[in-house]
């Protein structure tokens, strides 16, 4: 047990120091080599050796051993450091990491190698040297040490060493016993003293010989006289001799020296080496990552200690619970606090401790980034090396701290980028000259916090990447069609590279190989909740940014309950949540065979529930009897008007009968959930809101569960069950259109989704019982008139409207709607539309207004209700709609100002190519164009319009922006970019309007941007932005 | 030599467990269901903080239903190596007894296959015999 933990820290001990001397290594500056840093790396491989001499790794022994004699040579002054010695040493280093991070098998590390190349760099000096030493010793054969009678030059030497805080040693061994019969020689003893030190002087004591006459052989007392930096304690293993052949000499019997500290046992060694180091902090800054480290570095060796984690993590979760106990204590005692004076200040002292206390300890789980940006140095230096190309990596930012958990995982994936960074983004020095580019590239790691998360750009000055080529190796490999080939937008495009085997060997070669194994820097990234981004810009560079959470042990939740037992479901997995109200005609839940699904903006939804997904029986509390049954409907949602009436329990049923006195009907609330592109309702008893709950891991004994991802412990002291979206999503029997057939048609499907436009309709009616509507992006707005209001002059009908007199027309005198003259009353009240886009308002005088209601509309088709003044009709909750068309109704009422004169009236018409997806505004914008005179062809999309474009001449595009597969933005570039449609006139007609939208429109090509529904404004600018178009070419 | 064994009853049984394995009793235990994991599984605990796994005994040991109790008693045990907390739950605690090693018996033959597994050794008293449980094996993780 005990040789275990002394085992385990000489391993942590050992890591440490093998960082230190790769960051020593790599921020070495060779032609101006700092002496503090090789005695720095020179004291750490020592101790490694010395201390798994103890427990006898040889293979480390000899291994550090190697090092330690170069850098002995280096410290010396004999060899000095280069480049390829530096790159020898670092590899040395990597096999002493790999050796101690896995000590059972460091016998088995091949490493004679390593030894030989380290020794390669020692040449013949350290033989020649030692035979110089043997010699010397030799001459001074009668030497005694013991009185220090040395020549005045060994003297300096001892004085010196002793000055740069070596210490004076004495072995003593015998020649024959002790160094000879054991397969040694002198030789290998002196340069095993040479490596850590140096030896002053050796003398031989021949009076053993002479008088031990019971030694066989006869045996030479060897004493050797030497210095070195390392305590007494270190260097019987060292060495391999025994303790008590070493003795430290103190060195005050000189009389002449100048020594102000003398050293002697027991007095830290630290206190000298370290000295210098901090005298001088400025000595070897250079660049960044040395600056870093000094900042960081110093403080980690001085200020912190090393806890086991475990220790950490039984902290935090006392410490959660004393809050938990506070509160409890609080609760208990609010009634009896004015009983106990003074009680008040110690409740408040404890309140703040406890908090302060929680707070620390969720810090002590902190780490810089700089743990894992340190390692990037090295793999920058070797990469770069290795593919001839010149990189300098830049840190920033490497105090920014993030949970330990996710500060490990970043490892990993950071590697990835950063090495497909040097390997693929950055072009080679000479391409780069030819490119007009610093020689130099700069790769940047740099980590800041924003909005809550931890940001981690890594950003290149490469050539960046190219969406073309990612788009044609997709469609070569199967993962987009023909079509999006060209179709695909640029972040689209680089999504692509994500997908799991999108790239492969080849792949280098083809597309540079950005995204080797990107699919699993994106799962590895989405596995701590974060998410990554990729900016390019091809030829300045590649930014691929990851958004980190700054925890993973606290993550925000949604409680929510089913069947009285409650669960915590991440809220990132949350999509949004939906509330059904019953009778509500817009949402409601539907039946597809015996599952339920949910009408949600267009598409199914299905939707379980988390009782059934768990395996708990859903029960209600039956009215009658307040007992729990089992429910055995199917049903989640009962309708008013069902004859199925039973109530359901959950407390929303409690909840509503107290708040609105309703009974029999219910609330449910919906929970969309998302996993990729896999969605699903998820319907529960009760949503209690939102906590930050403390995710532990699941217990052991807990197999085969993959609802729950962990378990927390709620405010109110009981333990909750952390739902797991993809284990729900899986277990819901929910079967998902294969991923790779998904991932077709994901993009597509989703953004057709988003895009469809939802229009806001005003419904209404006129004196006829036919309902009629109007988009509310016409309506100005709405005035409620007195009928007596109304003044007749002429044939045509007035109000005063803001002082003015404005015209009103009733839309059944002129569209063919059921009139009802008799029932129009002389009085009352009534509503005229104020519509807003026209030239020349007039009001339309309406007798009642229903409702108004969001939908998205799809006209139908062969319509047999349309006539002049109608746009088309649709059906909404199972009613007939009308669809009234402004402009026309106002033209057949004023015919004089309305009437739109046929714009062109050539041979050949002007051909519009009108993109638009929206049904209703097809037939909208169709109508207005061909009264015009236009010869109109719809297309639905952008990329059905590039595609009519290649095969057709047209003189003019009308283009809608939102647009599933193809937005506007995109296919107006496209046209730019397009030699043959480059000068093609487009123009952008948009529901949305606002200011940055326009521009961003106009930048991307268009050639005006209007508003769709505004006739007239429309027609101008299409007549304009030809006629401009016509005299530019 | 003597071991202490903290007895115990569980549907009508009389069992025990060495006592140095044991953290402690717990009396009124509020646990949570965990729908959908095994049989033997009670649910979870929270004791101070640290979540504590529930075993059913009964069903492991194959004792029938636990009768249904109003405030539920567990013992706790000590998991010194495993950061997993295991307990089980109990109709009602014993005594501590200290039992001479010569004692015990091994499991009789003609126990079934699941008890004699997880029943370590049976001690002969003045008028009823106590099972030793063998914690070791009943909650290594499974």
């Amino acid at each position: 047990m005990q040789d275990e933990e002394i085992i385990q820290s000489f391993v942590e001990e050992s890591k440490a120091h093998i960082d230190s001397i790769e960051n020593e290594l790599i921020n070495i500056n060779l032609d101006e080599v700092d002496m503090d840093s090789i005695n720095n790396i020179f004291r750490a491989v020592h101790t490694i050796k010395g201390t798994s001499g103890f427990f006898n790794f040889k293979s480390i022994v000899a291994l550090s051993h190697g090092l330690e004699n170069l850098f002995g040579e280096i410290r010396s002054g004999k060899t000095s450091l280069t480049n390829d010695m530096v790159d020898t040493l670092l590899k040395a280093n990597d096999g002493l990491r790999v050796m101690i991070s896995d000590l059972t098998n460091s016998e088995n590390v091949e490493i004679s190698g390593l030894v030989e190349e380290l020794s390669s760099f020692l040449g013949g000096h350290s033989v020649a040297e030692a035979k110089v030493a043997e010699i010397e010793g030799a001459d001074e054969a009668t030497f005694d040490i013991g009185a220090y009678l040395m020549p005045e030059v060994k003297k300096q030497r001892i004085q010196r060493d002793v000055r740069q805080g070596s210490r004076l040693y004495l072995l003593k061994r015998r020649l024959y016993r002790d160094i000879i019969n054991n397969d040694y020689t002198m030789v290998d003893l002196l340069n095993e003293i040479n490596s850590m030190g140096s030896v002053i002087n050796i003398t031989m004591d021949s009076d053993g010989l002479a008088g031990s006459m019971e030694a066989q052989d006869g045996d030479v007392w060897v004493e050797i006289l030497f210095t070195t930096v390392l305590e007494r304690d270190f260097l019987p293993p060292l060495l391999g001799e025994p303790e008590d052949s070493i003795a430290e000499l103190s060195v005050t019997s000189e009389p002449d020296t100048s020594l102000a500290q003398k050293p002697q046992k027991g007095v830290p060694e630290k206190e000298f080496s370290d000295t210098p180091a901090v005298q001088e902090p400025d000595a070897g800054l250079r660049n960044i990552p040395q600056k870093e480290k000094q900042k960081g570095g110093g403080a980690s060796t001085e200020d912190s200690v090393r806890v086991n984690v475990t220790l950490l993590n039984s902290l935090l979760n006392l410490s959660s619970e004393m809050v938990l106990a506070r509160n409890q204590l609080f609760r208990r005692m609010e009634n009896h606090r004015k009983e106990v004076p003074g009680i008040d200040v110690i409740f408040q002292n404890i309140n703040h401790i406890t908090s302060n206390l929680q707070e620390t300890v969720m810090q002590t789980r902190m780490q810089p980034v700089s743990n894992v940006f340190s390692k990037f140095p090295r793999i920058a230096r070797e990469l770069s090396k290795k593919l001839g190309k010149d990189i300098t990596l830049e840190l920033q930012g490497s105090e920014v701290e993030l949970d330990k958990s996710i500060v490990e995982a970043l490892g990993d994936p950071l590697t990835h980028l950063v090495r497909n960074a040097i390997d693929h983004g950055m072009e080679s020095p000479d391409e780069r000259i030819l490119r007009g580019k610093s020689r130099m590239g700069t790769i940047k790691l740099k980590a800041y916090h924003e909005s809550g998360y931890v940001n981690i750009d890594v950003i290149d000055d490469g050539k960046g990447i190219d969406t073309t080529m990612i788009r044609l190796r997709a469609y070569e490999k199967g993962f987009i069609g023909q079509a999006d080939v060209e179709a695909l937008g640029e972040q689209e495009s680089l999504q692509l590279l994500f997908k799991p085997g999108f790239s492969t060997a080849e792949a280098v070669t083809d597309l540079s190989g950005r995204g080797v194994g990107m699919d699993v820097v994106k799962t590895d990234i989405e596995k701590l909740g974060g998410k990554i981004e990729i900016f390019t810009t091809v030829e300045k560079g590649t930014t691929f940014r990851l958004l980190l959470p700054l925890t993973l042990a606290i993550i925000p939740s949604l409680i929510v309950e089913a069947e009285k037992q409650k669960f915590a479901l991440p809220q990132i997995n949350v999509q949004e949540i939906v509330r059904i109200k019953a009778n509500d005609p817009e949402r409601k839940i539907e039946f597809v065979n015996h599952s339920e699904v949910l009408r949600l903006r267009g598409r199914l939804l299905p939707i379980v529930h988390l009782a059934d997904v768990l395996g708990l029986s859903r029960t209600y509390v039956d009215p009658a009897t307040g007992e729990r049954v089992p429910d055995k409907r199917k049903k989640i949602i009962v309708f008013k008007n069902s004859p199925e009436v039973t109530a359901l329990d959950s407390s929303d049923q409690g909840e509503l009968e107290e708040r609105r006195g309703y009974k029999l009907t219910n609330i449910v609330r919906i929970i969309v959930i998302k996993i990729g592109a896999r969605r699903l309702g998820l319907s529960v008893d009760t949503i209690h809101g939102s906590e930050e709950i403390l995710v532990k891991t699941l217990p052991a004994h807990i197999k085969g569960c993959n609802n729950y991802s962990g378990v927390t412990i709620l405010g109110d002291g009981k333990v909750a069950m952390i739902l797991d979206p993809s284990g729900i999503i899986e277990n819901s029997n929910l079967r998902y259109i294969d991923d790779r057939f998904e991932a077709n048609n994901k993009l597509q499907t989703s953004e057709a989704e988003r895009m469809r436009e939802n229009q806001s309709l005003l419904l209404f009616k006129c004196s006829g019982p036919e309902t009629l509507a109007l988009d509310m992006a016409m309506v100005s707005r709405v005035e409620e008139v007195r009928i007596e209001d109304i003044e007749t002059i002429g044939e045509k009908e007035y109000i005063k409207f803001r002082g003015e007199p404005l015209r009103i027309v009733r839309p059944e005198d002129y569209i063919a709607i059921r009139k009802n003259e008799s029932s129009r009353p002389a009085s009352g009240k009534c509503f005229v539309i104020i519509p807003k886009l026209v030239k020349h308002p007039m009001g339309i005088l309406i007798e009642k207004m229903h409702d108004t209601m969001q939908a998205s509309i799809s006209l139908s088709e062969n319509d047999s209700i349309t006539t002049k003044g109608l746009i088309g009709s649709t059906i909404l909750n199972d009613r007939i709609v009308i669809l009234l068309n402004v402009y026309e109704l106002f033209e057949m009422a004023n015919p004089e100002q309305y009437r739109i004169e046929p714009v062109l009236k050539p041979i050949e018409p002007t051909k519009v190519l009108l993109v638009e997806d929206t049904p209703f505004f097809q037939n909208l914008e169709k109508g207005y164009l061909e009264n015009a005179g236009y010869a109109v062809t719809v297309v639905e999309n952008g990329r059905v319009a590039l595609q009519a474009l290649q095969g057709e001449r047209f003189d003019i595009v009308v283009s809608d922006i939102d647009m599933p597969e193809m937005n506007g933005l995109e296919l107006v570039k496209r046209i730019r970019s397009d030699s043959g449609l480059s000068g093609m006139p487009v123009i952008a007609v948009t529901s949305l309007t606002a200011e940055l939208q326009k521009k961003e429109g106009l930048a991307a090509g268009f050639d005006a941007y209007e508003f769709k529904l505004d006739r007239s404004r429309l027609l101008e600018v299409v007549e304009q932005t030809f006629q401009n178009k016509r005299v530019k070419r | 030599m003597t071991e202490n064994i903290l007895s115990f009853h569980l549907c009508e049984r009389f069992l025990g467990v060495d006592v140095t394995l044991v953290k402690e009793i717990n009396r009124n235990v509020e646990f949570t269901p965990i729908p959908g994991a095994n049989d033997h599984i009670v649910g979870f605990f929270n004791m101070r903080g640290q979540v504590v796994t529930l075993f059913d005994l009964a069903k492991i040991l194959n004792l029938g239903e636990m009768k249904p109790q109003e405030k539920l008693i567990c013992i706790i045990l000590k998991t010194p190596k495993d950061p997993n907390q295991v307990g089980f739950l109990i109709d009602s605690p014993g005594d501590v007894l200290e039992i001479d090693v010569e004692e015990y018996e091994s499991t009789p033959a003609n126990v079934g296959s699941a008890e004699s597994e997880y029943i370590e050794s049976v001690l002969k008293m003045k008028d009823k015999l106590l099972l030793v449980i063998n914690s070791g094996k009943i909650f290594c993780a499974g």
